[in-house]
């Protein structure tokens, strides 16, 4: 069984996430099996994996391992399901019109969420103390069972959090101390009566290990886990007492200065793990220009695989082509998370300087924030009075509907370890412009064939590739022609042959 | 049934308990279940119960019954242990006979604390963080289930905690809020999903009273005396009706010791004798002259609300106290009760050094826990006693017996008891009362010739008797038992029967 380990899933997906939905898919494809594997606690885990189309047993959460409801169905709790005692009245929260509240004669005792945008099912309930303090809040999981409780002391800190499993009962505790400014500091983590016993952790990843170590006793020495986000997962994966296979996976530039192969010091993502490289069966990347990288620096003892962390699904394949005078005339999309590495406010720049020779023209943003990122550009975007023509949409599901609908795609990220959105572009036949970076960019486009890389930061030229290729119909049609075959490489056969090493390797 | 309600029972107990705990072996005696019921928690009550010598089933706890566990019984030998908990084998463990400490490599994982006195039974684990911190204790019942769950805040005052059934649901949680001066203080009971209903409490005192009414619901023929002063009064008072139901006095009534009738009451008897007495279908008290005081205290019986009755706090079994005889040491005195100064310890040591300088060999053995024990420590060396007098402490019934059978005399001078309980306990051994004549009780001794009344602060003439007692009088026996009405039997049927009285019926004029 493949493992695809990960710290967890939520709307907002970045670029592992993908990768790993992707590879999932491709897995299916071939009757080959897999499965997500997720750390953090979550209380719609489902509902999203549901949404991208992942049943709920291709995923196992280390919570709903030990709450037993890895294969629970959905249930209905409504609030006529909740039972309120002689002396206790239901009204309307008269602080939310969609919700609850209970009181006895003297005061409100418990104020109930409902969640949107129905409303007819419980999200969480609130209770309160003699004096008006919360004493726990209970959440709701998006399958319809009490998931999660928390107990808040006078101060309203929340010290202990209880985890229950679908039929009630108490599987999981943890316990908060005192922390520096907003973060949690878990003090102890406990299982609860798990195989008839209590255990204790010290910390999450020694949780985790435990974890990954009940997962890998079924078929043991069979196992191979592929760890995607390494810093936070690593050293469970690599600690773990039973035999398994490890692999490690790579997923943007592990050199903080790319150009520095030998000697530079690692992106701190990879560090813990590439300082371990030994204990791996292997290291994931998604380029061969990154395998040759990695090779020139560690050699061969632990085997390097280059592996595209996306494919290109049959039905896209298979779709027609559009040419691009039928597509939403100077429609120029660059779909990325908007956070300061993505250079969102680059592609602002140097659209000021299209805008005054094509104006157009217009640019869209796909994709949710990190922070306060968002408010930045579009005050950016206000400053320069280019409100009419850049727009910021949300982060987005079905991205083939953009895409079919751009006649140009940019990415400004000053380093990515593959970026599936320019292979995504071009399987939709939009031709990309990005910078000439390690190593996504680099190995994707090919410059003056499907696409244009530019000099890194050089905005102007970005500017003048952009205009070119806008004010040259012909060139642009060319360039979306050969996306469409460049994205050959990205079929699924092919990718899933690079996996065929790793899974001989793996069975027995 | 009927419940005989108190607040708790402690490791070491007063004469409330004490008249509790022969009621109970009282109605035990004639055939009839009672039960002593208590309001705060404890997990060990079921040793304290085994301790007490009580029938199984004699005392209900109210969490027991929200916990479901009423009828679990004591496993015997075969209880909780270290080797049941089934630990990982990744723990190691450092054992001890009073806590057996859990390590994971060198971090403390877990402390388990052993019920004192036993080997190896489980009382109690605490769990702790990184930090060695104390974030949780499990506290494991008696009986060797695990009741109770506490959670600590991160200052390690109590936050919150859970009480269990006996598959480990949760049945009562509790939250814990702040005071000014940052104890810890609850804030919120929760009784969840009770017969299929949420409930909400916000004192321990609201949730008794509704298990009170609860057992009256589902009792057609229950009875509730209530005996201990504070919680129980009020709570038994705020019952809803119909109920049947009664309160004891366990001492003397009024704040003048020496005048019951004319002097004010003390407060906590305000309620029953006085602004809520059409509540109760009676007040039982246990010697006819308290009777008499507190119906002359009420202006005359035209004037009562509720029946004023009398029942003894105790009896004894059958006269065999002959054969205790031969096996008494003839130089030992003892006392038992409380070390306050209502029961004059101090001029008790005074009358024994008396005693002393006429009998050499004599000892005085002291049974009983209380405010002056160090007073009564350092009189004791004082008077360079420490030889012949010992404090021997509160000790369990099977410890007392033994005194009972070995002293040839007891002493009591109290001038608050309501019964010469202790008194009544040792005549089933048959020794021999010496006692003042002060608070309730004692009349009635001297009118059925039992032992030897001194007159109030005469205590020359105690020693005089004793002295006379120990020279002369070895085949003088104190038993009259036929005219004592003493004896348990009489007394059960007498409790039963006061306990079958309903409410004094008004007739209006």
């Amino acid at each position: 069984m493949f493992y695809f380990v990960n710290t967890g899933f939520a709307k907002g997906m970045s670029g592992v996430e993908h990768a790993q939905l992707k590879r999932l898919a491709l897995f299916n494809r071939f009757n080959t099996e897999a499965k997500i594997v997720t750390q953090n606690f979550s209380l719609d885990l489902h509902k999203v994996m549901r949404s991208v189309g992942v049943d709920d047993d291709q995923v196992i959460n280390l919570f709903d391992y030990f709450q037993g409801s890895t294969s629970f169905m959905q249930n209905h709790v409504g609030i006529e399901d909740l039972h309120f005692g002689l002396g206790l009245e239901l009204l309307i929260n008269d602080q939310d019109e969609n919700g609850y509240m209970v009181r006895n004669s003297e005061r409100i005792i418990q104020r109930i969420k409902m969640r949107s945008p129905e409303y007819d099912e419980v999200e969480s309930i609130t209770t309160y103390d003699a004096y008006q303090n919360i004493s726990k809040t209970q959440h709701y999981d998006t399958r319809g069972f009490m998931s999660l409780e928390q107990i808040y002391n006078a101060a309203g800190s929340i010290v202990v959090e209880k985890v229950y499993s679908p039929t009630g009962s108490l599987v999981y505790q943890t316990f908060h101390g005192e922390a520096a400014h907003n973060e949690v500091d878990n003090t102890l983590y406990m299982l609860i009566g798990y195989k008839g016993r209590n255990y204790t952790f010290n910390g999450q990843a020694d949780l985790t290990r435990f974890f990954l170590d009940e997962l890998n006793s079924k078929n043991l020495g069979n196992n191979i886990f592929v760890v995607d986000r390494t810093f936070e997962l690593a050293w469970s994966v690599l600690n773990m007492r039973s035999e398994a296979h490890k692999y490690m996976h790579i997923h943007s530039n592990h050199l903080n200065k790319p150009n520095d192969i030998l000697n530079s010091s690692l992106n701190f993502n990879y560090t813990y793990a590439l300082n371990n490289i030994e204990k791996w069966d292997g290291v994931i990347t998604p380029t061969e220009k990154q395998k040759d990288d990695l090779i020139a620096r560690w050699g061969q003892k632990t085997p390097i695989y280059a592996i595209p962390v996306g494919s290109v699904p049959e039905s896209v394949m298979n779709s027609p082509r559009i040419p691009i005078a039928e597509r939403t005339h100077g429609n120029v999309t660059m779909v990325a998370r908007l956070s300061p590495e993505k250079q969102q406010e680059q592609a602002i720049n140097a659209f000021e300087i299209v805008h005054n020779l094509l104006p157009d023209v217009t640019l869209t943003f796909w994709g949710y924030s990190n922070g306060d990122e968002e408010n930045r550009l579009k005050g950016l975007v206000r400053d320069k009075k280019l409100e009419k023509v850049i727009s910021f949409q949300n982060y987005t599901e079905d991205v083939s509907t953009v895409f079919d609908n751009s006649v140009l795609h940019l990415l400004t990220s000053s380093a990515e370890g593959f970026a599936l959105v320019l292979m995504e572009a071009q399987s939709h036949g939009v031709p990309n412009v990005a910078y000439r970076v390690n190593y996504g960019p680099n190995d994707i486009i090919n410059d003056q064939v499907d696409g244009a890389l530019v000099e890194l930061n050089d905005v102007e030229s970005l500017a003048v590739s952009i205009v070119n290729l806008l004010q040259n119909p012909t060139v642009l049609q060319r360039y979306s022609d050969n996306s469409y075959k460049n994205a050959n490489r990205y079929s699924q056969e092919t990718t899933f042959q690079s996996w065929k090493e790793i899974i001989k390797k793996g069975a027995k | 049934m009927k419940y005989f309600v108190n607040e708790y029972l402690l490791e070491f107990n007063s004469g409330i308990e004490h008249a509790e705990f022969h009621r109970v072996r009282m109605f035990d005696s004639i055939g009839e279940k009672t039960a002593i019921v208590t309001r705060n928690y404890d997990n060990l009550h079921e040793q304290k119960r085994i301790r007490y010598g009580l029938p199984v089933g004699s005392i209900l706890n109210m969490f027991d019954y929200f916990q479901g566990v009423t009828d679990v019984l004591d496993p015997g030998d075969d209880f909780l242990t270290l080797e049941d908990l089934n630990l990982p084998a990744d723990y190691n463990i450092k054992t001890g006979a009073n806590k057996h400490v859990v390590f994971e490599g060198s971090r403390t994982v877990m402390e388990i604390i052993i019920v004192p006195g036993t080997f190896g039974r489980i009382k109690q684990i605490d769990y702790f963080d990184k930090y060695d911190r104390l974030v949780s204790s499990d506290l494991f019942d008696f009986r060797g289930f695990k009741s109770r769950t506490l959670y600590f805040d991160k200052d390690s005052r109590l936050l919150h905690q859970v009480s269990y059934d006996i598959n480990g649901n949760v049945v009562v949680e509790e939250f814990f809020s702040r005071t000014e001066s940052d104890q810890a203080t609850l804030s919120l009971i929760h009784l969840v999903d009770y017969e299929n209903h949420e409930l909400y409490f916000n004192n321990y005192d609201d949730m008794f009273v509704f298990f009170l009414n609860e057992l009256n619901a589902k009792d057609k023929h229950a009875v509730f005396v209530a005996d201990r002063p504070g919680v129980a009064y009020q709570s038994v008072l705020e019952m809803a009706e119909p109920v049947d139901r009664f309160v004891t006095i366990p001492k003397v009534h009024a704040t003048d010791k020496k005048d019951q009738v004319n002097s004010n009451l003390i407060g906590w008897y305000n309620d029953p004798v006085k602004l809520k007495a059409e509540k109760l279908n009676g007040i039982i008290v246990a010697t006819p002259e308290q009777q008499r005081d507190l119906i002359a205290w009420s202006g005359g019986i035209q004037n009562l609300t509720t029946n004023i009755m009398v029942a003894p706090y105790a009896g004894i079994t059958m006269d065999q106290s002959d054969k205790y005889l031969s096996g008494k040491d003839q130089y030992k005195i003892i006392f038992v009760g409380s070390l306050s100064k209502s029961n004059h310890l101090i001029e008790l040591l005074g009358m024994f050094t008396q005693i002393k300088t006429s009998i050499a060999a004599a000892t005085f053995d002291i049974y009983g826990y209380g405010p002056i024990s160090t007073r009564l420590s350092a009189e004791i060396k004082r008077l360079n006693l420490e030889q012949d007098v010992h404090i021997k402490g509160y000790v369990t019934n099977d410890k007392l017996v033994e005194a009972y059978k070995q002293a040839n005399i007891i002493v009591k001078a109290s001038d608050d008891d309501s019964f010469p309980l202790a008194i009544v306990e040792s005549l089933e051994y048959g020794t021999f009362p010496v006692y003042m004549d002060m608070g309730y009780g004692t009349k009635h001794l001297k009118t059925a010739n039992i032992g030897s009344i001194i007159n109030e602060d005469d205590y020359q003439g105690m020693v005089n008797v004793i002295v006379e007692h120990i020279l002369g009088a070895s085949d003088r026996n104190t038993m009259d038992l036929n005219r004592s009405g003493l004896l348990y039997g009489d007394a059960a049927l007498r409790w039963k029967n006061q306990l079958n009285a309903g409410r004094m019926v008004y007739i209006e004029q």
